[in-house]
Parts: C-alpha cells; sequence; structure tokens
C-alpha cells in the first residue's frame, strides 16, 4: 500500500490543516480536517474490501511460444455476495505490459479478459498468484497485493526462422531418397504396433495371427519420415541448450507443416512418428519441458529412421554413435 | 473527459469562490477577478482550447504582484490577500484545465478558500457550502479515479458515488467528534469579527446604550431549565464610580480556578440551582452573563476572575463563540462587603437629584420602602424613548433627563435611581446585562439580542443586594416564525458544530462509558502545547526537510538524467537488482523482471536518446518524458 503522486499532497494538505486546526482550536477547521481525514480512511478501507477476496484463473486456448506475444484469458472471480470490485488491474509478473484492467466485477460473478503476454522463457508457469493493484475508490492510495491464481500456461520454445539451417530439408536431398514412386495411399507393409500409431490403423487380422498389435503402412508414410534425434544429455552451455531446443522445436514445426511425419528422440522421451497440428503439440509439449538428463534411456524400440536429423549438444556427446545415421547434424553450439 | 466530471470541477471552484464570499469580508474591488469563472467554465465545459501558456504565465505573475499590494496596502491583511488571491487564482486555473491533475488542484484550492473562509466567518452558510463541497469533491475524486484508469462511460459510478458520499459523511462526523479539541494556538490570530458591546467594559459613557439598543444582532442564546421564571434578567458585570458622564468598575478581581469541572464561585445545590445553557457569541468582551446570583460555571478553560459584585470574567475577551453551563442561586445576593462606601459615591452637583429622593420618600420609610417609591415614581413620571437629544451646555445627562427632557432608555432610569438612593444614603450600584429574550419555541431556548441590553440597579436593602429595575417595560417586535425557525438551525449548527469543545467530548464519552464503566478523559490542558509540536509540528518539519532534500537530490542532474535516476530508483524500490553501475539496459530488463512493465524500457529509450544521442528535449518530449515518469511512478 503506498501513496500516489495525488495522495502524497493530499496527506501533506491534510498534515498542514490538522496543524491549522490544532492551532486555532476553530471547529470549522476541524470539520474539513475531518473531511480529508475520512478521505484517508474510506481510501484505506474501501480499496482493502474493494480487492478483497478475489482470485484468479488463467486458461489456455492456444499455443503459447516464448518471446512472441499471446493473448492469455485471464478470469476475475469477485467472491464477495453483494459488493462490486471495481478497477482492478491484474498484472503478470515478468511481462512487458501493464497488465489487464477489469473495470467492474459485480459481486459473486467473474469477468474474462485477455492479456497480451510475452515469455521470455518456454516452461510450465504455475503462478501462485498475479499481483493485482488497484486505486479504488480514489487515486490517493494503490494498494498491490497477490491474488491467487489457479491454472497455469505451458510456455512452448521460441520459434525460429531455420531457414537458413534447414534450406533444404523439405526440399531434395531426402526426398531423393526416400520418396517411392508410388502413390501416397497405396499400402507399403504391415509392421508392430509402435505408441504413437494411429489406433484405426491396426490389421486385426495380422495382430490375431501373431498375438502382437500390427498395423498397416501407407507409402505415403514410409516416404516422410522425420527422426529428430535432440540430444539433452548433460548439457554444459545452458544458452546454447536453450538455443538447441528452440531450433528442435522449429524444425518439428516447420517439418509437421510440411506435412511430414516426425518423430522426436530425447533422453527419457519418445514421440513417435506422427504428423498434424495435434502431433506437433506433443513434440512441443515435450520441447517446453524437456531438461538435460544424466543418461540416455530412450524408449525407442528402433534407432533412427527415415531422414534423422540429430541435434548435439556438444562434439563430445555420448550421441555421436548417431552421426553416421544421421543425414543432418547440428551441434547447439553453432545454433 | 466526461462532462460532469468537468461540471463537478466548476462546482468545487465555484464553492470556494463562493465560501469566501458569504463572509462578507471580501473586499468587493478584489472580488471582481471573480466574474472570470464564468467564461472560464463556459469555455471548459463548451470543450473550447485552454488559454495560451504565456498568457496564464503572465497572468499568475501579475496575480502576484497584486497579492503583495493587496496584502500590504489595500486591506492591509495579508490573511485577506490569501483569500483575494485564491480567487484570481481559481479564475485563472480554469482558463487553463488539461488534465486531472489540473483539477486537482482546483479541488486543493477551493479547500484552502474553505479553510480560509472558515477564519472569516461561523455562518450556518458556511455549513451549507461545505456540504455541498463535500458531495461534489466525493463526486469528482471518484470520478477522477476512473479518468485516470481510463474507464468512465464503461462502468456506473452512481452506486459507487452514492455509497462514498455516504461514508465519507458519516467518517467526517466520526471524526469531527473524536478529534480532540486541544488548541495550541502557536501562530496567528483569529479573524472572525467580534459583536461590539456596550456596557460591559471597565469604563462605559453615559448615553452609550442608546446606539445599540435597535441592533438585532444575536447575543447570546440559551437552553433554560423548566423551573425558572420569566422573563429573565441576564446579569453581566456591576458599575460603581459615576463621575457625571462616565460609570467605572473599581472593584479588585479574583481569580478563580476550576475544582474538578466546575468554576465555583459560591456554595450552591445542582438540584435547586436555576441551570442555563448558555452560548454566546464572538463579542468584544470578557464577561460571562447569567441569571442573578451565578454559583458555578461549568465551561472550557482554566480560569476566571470574580469581583466582590458576584460579576465573572473570562481572562480573554471572547473572540470565539463560548458556551458554558451557569448554575444559579435563587436567592439575592448577601451583602458581605466591607466597604460600602463606594456605593455610596456621589458626583459633584447632585442638590436637586437629592431634593427630588426626599419629595418623592418619606423619612419614615424603610430603606426597600424607599427604593420602591423611587421605581415607581420614575416609571410612571418618564416616558421610554431612544431618541434623547444632548444636554444644554453646562447640564449634567441625569440632570437633563430628571427635570429637563423627562424621557430616555434604561441607563438614564438606572443611573437616575442609583443617584437618588445614595443621595439618601442607601448603598446601590448600577447592573449592566440584557433583559427578557425572545423564546423560540421550535427549539425551546431563549434568543437574546443587542437590543435586549439593559441596564438596572442592585441596592442594599436589609442586607442583601436587591435587585430594582426603574425602566418601564417596552414592548418588544414579534419575530415571525420562519425566522424563528431558521434562528433554530442556526442555534443547532452553532451549537452541535461552531462551539463543539472539548466539554462536550467529555460528555459523549461519558455516555458512551456509561455502560462499561471507562476510565474519564484525562485533562488535556498540560498537554496541549506538546501534543501539537508531537502531533503536527514535528512531522510536518520533517516531511518538509524531506521534500526539499528529495526536491535538491534530482535538480542536480537536470531534467533527462534526474527523471532517469528516479525511475532507477522505483526499479531497485520494487526489488530489482540495481546498482550504481547498472546500465539503462540493465535498469530496463531489471523492470521487465519486477513487473514494471514496458513503459520503463519506453522511458529508459527517450533518456538515452536526449543523454546520449545528443537530442535537445523539445517541450513536447518534455512533457511525454515526464508523463511516462508519472506513469511509471504511479
Amino acid at each position: 500500500m503506498k501513496l500516489t503522486r495525488e495522495g502524497k499532497r493530499f496527506f501533506l494538505a491534510t498534515i498542514i490543516i490538522g496543524f491549522a486546526a490544532f492551532n486555532t482550536g476553530n471547529n470549522l477547521i476541524f470539520l474539513i480536517l475531518s473531511m480529508m481525514l475520512s478521505f484517508l480512511v474510506l481510501s484505506l478501507a474501501v480499496l482493502t474490501l474493494n480487492m478483497h477476496r478475489l482470485t484468479l484463473r488463467i486458461s489456455q486456448d492456444q499455443p503459447v511460444y516464448a518471446k512472441r506475444t499471446s493473448r492469455i484469458p485471464i478470469t476475475l472471480t469477485n467472491r464477495k455476495q453483494s459488493l462490486a470490485a471495481y478497477s482492478i488491474r491484474v498484472l503478470v509478473p515478468g511481462e512487458e505490459n501493464n497488465g489487464v484492467l477489469f473495470p467492474k466485477v459485480p459481486g459473486a460473478s467473474e469477468i474474462s479478459s485477455a492479456v497480451p503476454v510475452r515469455f521470455r522463457k518456454r516452461g510450465r508457469y504455475q503462478f501462485g498468484s498475479f499481483p493485482i493493484e488497484s486505486t479504488f475508490p480514489f487515486i490517493l492510495i494503490s494498494r498491490k497485493t497477490d491474488c491467487p491464481v489457479e491454472g497455469g500456461i505451458l510456455v512452448y520454445p521460441e520459434i525460429r526462422d531455420i531457414e537458413r539451417m534447414l534450406p533444404d530439408t523439405a526440399g531434395k536431398t531426402h526426398e531423393v531418397s526416400y520418396i517411392s514412386s508410388r502413390s501416397s495411399d497405396e499400402f507399403s507393409r504391415i509392421r508392430e504396433f509402435r505408441y504413437g500409431d494411429d489406433w484405426r490403423k491396426i490389421h486385426w487380422k495380422a495382430s490375431a495371427k501373431t498375438g502382437e498389435f500390427m498395423v498397416m503402412e501407407y507409402a505415403e508414410e514410409e516416404s516422410k519420415r522425420m527422426t529428430i534425434v535432440f540430444d539433452n544429455l548433460k548439457p554444459r552451455d545452458a544458452e546454447a541448450f536453450e538455443k538447441s531446443v528452440s531450433f528442435a522445436a522449429s524444425t518439428a514445426e516447420r517439418l509437421i507443416a510440411e506435412g511430414y511425419f516426425v518423430r522426436l528422440m530425447t533422453c527419457r522421451k519418445l514421440i513417435p512418428f506422427g504428423t498434424g497440428r495435434e502431433h506437433l503439440f506433443k513434440i512441443l509439449d515435450v520441447f517446453a519441458l524437456i531438461e538435460g538428463q544424466d543418461s540416455w534411456e530412450c524408449p525407442a524400440s528402433s534407432g533412427p529412421e527415415g531422414f534423422t536429423i540429430l541435434i548435439l549438444n556438444s562434439e563430445e556427446s555420448p550421441l555421436r554413435k548417431y552421426h553416421a545415421l544421421s543425414d543432418k547434424v547440428f551441434y547447439a553450439s553453432d545454433l | 473527459m466526461p462532462q460532469i466530471y468537468k461540471l463537478l470541477t466548476a462546482i468545487l471552484a465555484f464553492a470556494g469562490c463562493i465560501s469566501l464570499v458569504i463572509t462578507g469580508e471580501i473586499n468587493p474591488f478584489m472580488m471582481i477577478t471573480g466574474i472570470g469563472l464564468f467564461p472560464g467554465y463556459y469555455r471548459f465545459l463548451r470543450g473550447m482550447a485552454p488559454a495560451a501558456k504565456w498568457a496564464v504565465s503572465s497572468f499568475s505573475f501579475l496575480t502576484l504582484i497584486v497579492f503583495f499590494f493587496d496584502s500590504f496596502v489595500i486591506s492591509n491583511d495579508s490573511f485577506l490577500g490569501v483569500a483575494h488571491l485564491t480567487i484570481t487564482f481559481q479564475v485563472i486555473k480554469s482558463f487553463d484545465l488539461k488534465e486531472p491533475w489540473d483539477h486537482l488542484q482546483v479541488y486543493f484550492m477551493a479547500l484552502l478558500q474553505l479553510i480560509v473562509a472558515s477564519e472569516l466567518t461561523n455562518s450556518i452558510a458556511f455549513g451549507i457550502i461545505f456540504l455541498l463541497f463535500l458531495v461534489a469533491f466525493v463526486s469528482a475524486m471518484v470520478l477522477s479515479h476512473f479518468v485516470k484508469e481510463g474507464t468512465t462511460g464503461k462502468v456506473s459510478v452512481c452506486a459507487p458515488v452514492f455509497a462514498i458520499s455516504v461514508l465519507a459523511l458519516f467518517f467526517t462526523f466520526l471524526f469531527f467528534v473524536a478529534l480532540p479539541r486541544v488548541s495550541g494556538k502557536i501562530w496567528g490570530k483569529s479573524h472572525i469579527k467580534s459583536i461590539k458591546t456596550v456596557g460591559f467594559s471597565e469604563r462605559v459613557d453615559f448615553g452609550s446604550f442608546g446606539d445599540i439598543k435597535a441592533d438585532p444582532a444575536v447575543i447570546m442564546r440559551i437552553e433554560l431549565s423548566a423551573a425558572a421564571g420569566r422573563p429573565c434578567y441576564w446579569r453581566g458585570m456591576s458599575l460603581n464610580y459615576f463621575d457625571g458622564t462616565s460609570w467605572t468598575n473599581t472593584l479588585e478581581k479574583d481569580r478563580i480556578y476550576k475544582d474538578g469541572e466546575l468554576f465555583l464561585i459560591r456554595p450552591f445545590t445542582k438540584e435547586s440551582a436555576i441551570v442555563q445553557r448558555i452560548f454566546l457569541e464572538p463579542m468584544d468582551n470578557e464577561v460571562l452573563f447569567g441569571m442573578s446570583d451565578i454559583a458555578a460555571v461549568e465551561s472550557a478553560g482554566y480560569s476566571m476572575t470574580t469581583d466582590s459584585a458576584h460579576s465573572l470574567f473570562l481572562p480573554f475577551k471572547k473572540g470565539k463563540r463560548f458556551n458554558y453551563l451557569a448554575y444559579s442561586n435563587r436567592d439575592s445576593i448577601p451583602v458581605a462587603e466591607n466597604n460600602l462606601q463606594r456605593y455610596l459615591q456621589l458626583p459633584p452637583g447632585m442638590e436637586a437629584i437629592s431634593r427630588l429622593a426626599i419629595d418623592i420618600t418619606n423619612p419614615g420609610d424603610s430603606t426597600d420602602q424607599k427604593a420602591q417609591k423611587i421605581e415607581r415614581y420614575l416609571m410612571r413620571n418618564y416616558s421610554y424613548s431612544l431618541s434623547v437629544p444632548q444636554p444644554p451646555e453646562g447640564m449634567s445627562p441625569i440632570d437633563d433627563f430628571l427635570f429637563n427632557t423627562r424621557k430616555g432608555y434604561c441607563e438614564h432610569y438606572a443611573t437616575a435611581m442609583v443617584l437618588m438612593l445614595r443621595t439618601l444614603g442607601i448603598p446601590a450600584r448600577i447592573v449592566t446585562g440584557f433583559f427578557g429574550g425572545e423564546t423560540n419555541d421550535y427549539g425551546q431556548y431563549i434568543i437574546v439580542r443587542q437590543s435586549n441590553a439593559h441596564s438596572w440597579i442592585e441596592a442594599d436593602i436589609d442586607g442583601i443586594w436587591k435587585r430594582f429595575d426603574p425602566t418601564p417595560p417596552v414592548s418588544e417586535d414579534v419575530t415571525s416564525g420562519i425566522s424563528l425557525f431558521l434562528d433554530m438551525i442556526r442555534m443547532k449548527w452553532e451549537r452541535y458544530i461552531v462551539a463543539f469543545s472539548l466539554f462536550d467530548q467529555r460528555e459523549i464519552a461519558r455516555f458512551v462509558s456509561l455502560p462499561f464503566r471507562l476510565p474519564s478523559m484525562p485533562e488535556m490542558k498540560s498537554l496541549r502545547g506538546t501534543v501539537l509540536v508531537i502531533v503536527f509540528a514535528l512531522p510536518a518539519g520533517l516531511v518538509l526537510v524531506w521534500v526539499i532534500m528529495k526536491s535538491l537530490r534530482w535538480k542536480r542532474y537536470g531534467l533527462v538524467t534526474g527523471y532517469y535516476l528516479r525511475v532507477r530508483d522505483l526499479v531497485r524500490k520494487r526489488g530489482g537488482a540495481i546498482t550504481p553501475f547498472s546500465t539503462p539496459a540493465e535498469v530496463s530488463s531489471e523492470a521487465v523482471r519486477t513487473g514494471m512493465g514496458g513503459r520503463v524500457s519506453e522511458f529508459i529509450n527517450i533518456y538515452e536518446e536526449h543523454r546520449f544521442g545528443g537530442k535537445n528535449m523539445t517541450e513536447e518530449a518534455r512533457a511525454n518524458y515526464k508523463e511516462l515518469f508519472r506513469e511509471i511512478s504511479n
């Protein structure tokens, strides 16, 4: 709680009037002093009451990327039975904005508003509380307090322009090697079910015969497979690691946008081949939270498959064993 | 900016100026500038552009020059000079209203005007304006908030304005009752004009009562216990020495102090005493009035004086309203003086009066019979008149009254009777005070006016001071019902607001604490100066020093760097890791980290452009820079 610029002047005026009142003993000046004091007391009391029993809920209705402005819906709930809350400004910590202002939230109701937010880092943001601020009813005292926040936000890594680094990924090199002349809906083969496969592709007859789930694979899928092997094993340079995460996420985003079936292999995480928006989000979910690991325990049943992009932490990385199997190799320090 | 907000600013500016005008103390010539408020606010309400800056500055400068001239020459009173100055500044400001801060300046100026007015008047009109001001001020302040937030029009402000106005009234009342009334009087003098009275000074010129008998100004209002008879004599003081043209009080005064809550003059019992709560208007004398014989007084104050004639005096002139409870005994004043010769003093040339006294009375009459005969004689054979011509050259005014004109007013009758009794060897003295008064049935109190001023006599009749009033009765003007009703409101205003005192606070505290048996309020006498200094002067001095130091601290860096350093300071205060070596970029990034928003980055960009980019700051950029600072600091 602090006095605003106007509040400081008002307070000073109150002290001077107080001095005049006690000096003269004039009851009419006491009357004016009483008015001034009542303003200060009301500022405090109404302000405290105004910000009492408020809660926030934050939700995510669209992907949020680091270093990109997104509009996050924030819901302010006024749990007071009948008293409205006025002029509540919700400040999103660490963000370059003046928050969002809720001019009025009637008693026992809630109001939502989207706040433009630009997160600097990826990760899961569980805020616990947001600062809320108000100067209601006057402009004399400003109060800032923490308001509990329900919900959280998953911030995906920064998506960068990788055209310079992968100028021909979607173009030629691998297509020459992998794209067959078969049409895209032509049946290619039956293979074992892998984590992430579409259940609708299960070949029930073959599964019954083998006792294992078997799926049908089509020519298009076979021809447009991409594997991203991301090295998150004992990263040394945090900044370089973040850049490599951003690069990997950007690569996945671009490849899926171009219709590729992308698989992600990292320490302890595997996202099997898949494509489409939902599949991209699965990969980005991993990248949003990925951290360095001590050992390579990739749950992949097989090694790199299809066109493979290997993103390594350093030249000494144990994952260099995939170097020979990879079509493209990137080092974090170069990104 | 909503029209209602503009209108409220206009109302507050007008309220401030009107509060000064109603005091009747403002020089009409100096008030002329106030007319400028009409075009000023007309332009403002119609949304016309503010006046040019040079014009505002020039007029402001001119006003300051006029202020000094006014304070030392025209009004010869700096207090009135300030009153005139604020009116002119209100007018200038009405032509220069741009942002919400300007409106706040208008409110503060109106507040100052109210304070000045409160020192110049106690009238109920001030109370009405104050009430209007309070409601408008609350509304304007709430609207200021919404204007600042940019949400006017999006939110209905009626409900919060109404609720907060009611709360503000309630808290104002609460504070008014609770704030301790300890008057320090460290500096300044009261500017309330007191009523000029006659007959209550140590020396009273004969014939002076005639000038005030036509004055309807209210002198006091009295709530009287039902047991008292009517009409009443409100005894003031006695005069014992007459030199032929003037009366003088030559009695010595003794100081008396409070005994508990009472100034005890002589023994009495509360049950049998006549209780009078008296509200005196500001007067130019120290005399306390009451029904004879006042035995005790309950009031604020720490001492008073009394003389052997049982007159009571305050240690100061009643420059302010004063209220007290007087307890009067029903029995007459016993003669307890050794020196009765002073009541037999006669000026030279009393032979004719002596003969008249002897003619009126019989030698065998008792003193009481003699006094009654003289009283009756004067009452029957002389007529009451306020238009008494000057006596012929060489004739004393009392001889002129008794033997020539045979008409006069109370002073003539009382003086004539005192002199006649003294020529007969009966000690007598003249008493000044008020007689009668008008009963206001609306408020159950008596209004005593200047026109009720009266003089009568007290004579030593068998060891007691007996009152005689030889003035024939005069019919009084009847006041209309509306006037009485208005006077009742005025009485309430004066009783509960203007004259509210520590005494009343004690009564309230006593009433409130009754069921809880709380200790009574402490005596504030010994503390009052210290309380005032500790509570106000010391913090105010510290705040002043702090403001000056702060202002000087930033000023030496110049505007651009000074404001930047302040922003840096703000970021540090909000938890930013700022060291003296932090670069602007680091400050910017810390500001973002601590949630101060992008305005800081914008501010720092402007700072860098002008600090290091070799750019000169234009007037507009300067204003923008300052505005950004304000936004950040808020």
